[in-house]
């Protein structure tokens, strides 16, 4: 599943660190827990999805805008994350990779390309109810996929 | 988003032959047309706080040379004018579109209504721009 392989290339490039148990702060936006619980936070919504079609119907390519709301205590932090993951994704140094330009296969999903789209935004947001200022950055991220057939390793 | 028209070439001849001026008059008035089809699906699928949002819908075209983009949604001018009365604030379309935090703290999904809409009316929004296109330009070549 797409969302599986965008958490899990996330994970590895976004720098974000796991917290005790092993989790990273990386969720769908539809995650209920107030954004300002275990920053940094990332959330990603799908806000667009186009399957290709031929005369003959689906092709099972997918072409799919991703929203990624970045939510940090300082700043300075939403910003180093946003650099590092619009860093390109087949950078000589392995911990420099950010996910521009990406392509490869995890599990069962192949993503083609992924590249950021134009829009990106830095704010600050207030949460009265905890009198919290917190800052997130918004990124557009586009991407290609299919999902591969089912591997059977029996 | 950006639309695409082919497969008229007589009409597209016909343009290249007109003057400059009315040339982009006629371009105008089907990117106008098409834009007012996007505007009115945005309209539709507006998901939350439709009273105010919904009025504020607007478009508006921008030329640049015989470059035209046809510009669909909120008029912060109204809604400037609709939330003096009860303080809220001014770039709620984009608040709406693209995800907020509320007082609470938890995260507001986006509604993507811009985007749903755009490629539902894409289909009906590039007709319409080449029948007007197609008309105005036969018009104007036979006056």
């Amino acid at each position: 599943m797409i969302e599986a392989a965008l958490t899990q290339l996330l994970r590895e490039r976004s720098g974000l660190t796991p917290d005790g148990e092993g989790n990273y702060s990386i969720f769908p936006s539809t995650q209920t827990d107030p954004v300002n619980t275990a920053m940094p936070r990332i959330l990603y919504t799908i806000m667009d999805g186009d399957e290709d079609m031929t005369d003959d119907g689906p092709i099972g390519i997918v072409s799919m805008a991703i929203q990624l709301d970045i939510f940090t205590a300082k700043a300075i932090d939403g910003r180093l994350i946003v650099e590092k993951l619009r860093r390109p994704a087949n950078a000589t140094n392995e911990q420099d990779r950010g996910i521009n330009g990406y392509a490869g296969t995890i599990d069962n999903t192949q993503i083609m390309l992924t590249t950021f789209g134009t829009r990106r935004v830095a704010m600050a947001v207030h949460i009265e109810g905890q009198n919290q200022t917190v800052a997130r950055n918004v990124l557009e991220l586009n991407t290609t996929y299919r999902e591969l057939p089912e591997q059977n390793n029996e | 988003m950006s639309l695409q028209m082919k497969g008229f070439t007589q009409t597209l001849a016909t343009l290249r032959t007109l003057q400059k001026k009315t040339a982009k008059a006629a371009m105008r008035k089907a990117v106008r047309a098409g834009t007012t089809i996007i505007k009115a699906a945005v309209k539709a699928d507006m998901t939350v706080d439709k009273g105010l949002l919904k009025k504020a819908e607007d478009m508006r075209l921008v030329t640049n040379g015989m470059r035209f983009i046809g510009v669909a949604g909120a008029n912060k001018a109204k809604l400037e004018a609709a939330h003096t009365i009860d303080g809220r604030p001014t770039n709620i379309d984009w608040l709406v579109n693209f995800g907020h935090v509320a007082p609470n703290g938890r995260f507001v999904p986006p509604s993507a209504h811009t985007y749903e809409a755009g490629d539902a009316a894409q289909p009906a929004a590039q007709a319409r721009m080449e029948q007007v296109l197609t008309e105005t330009i036969e018009s104007l070549a036979t006056s």
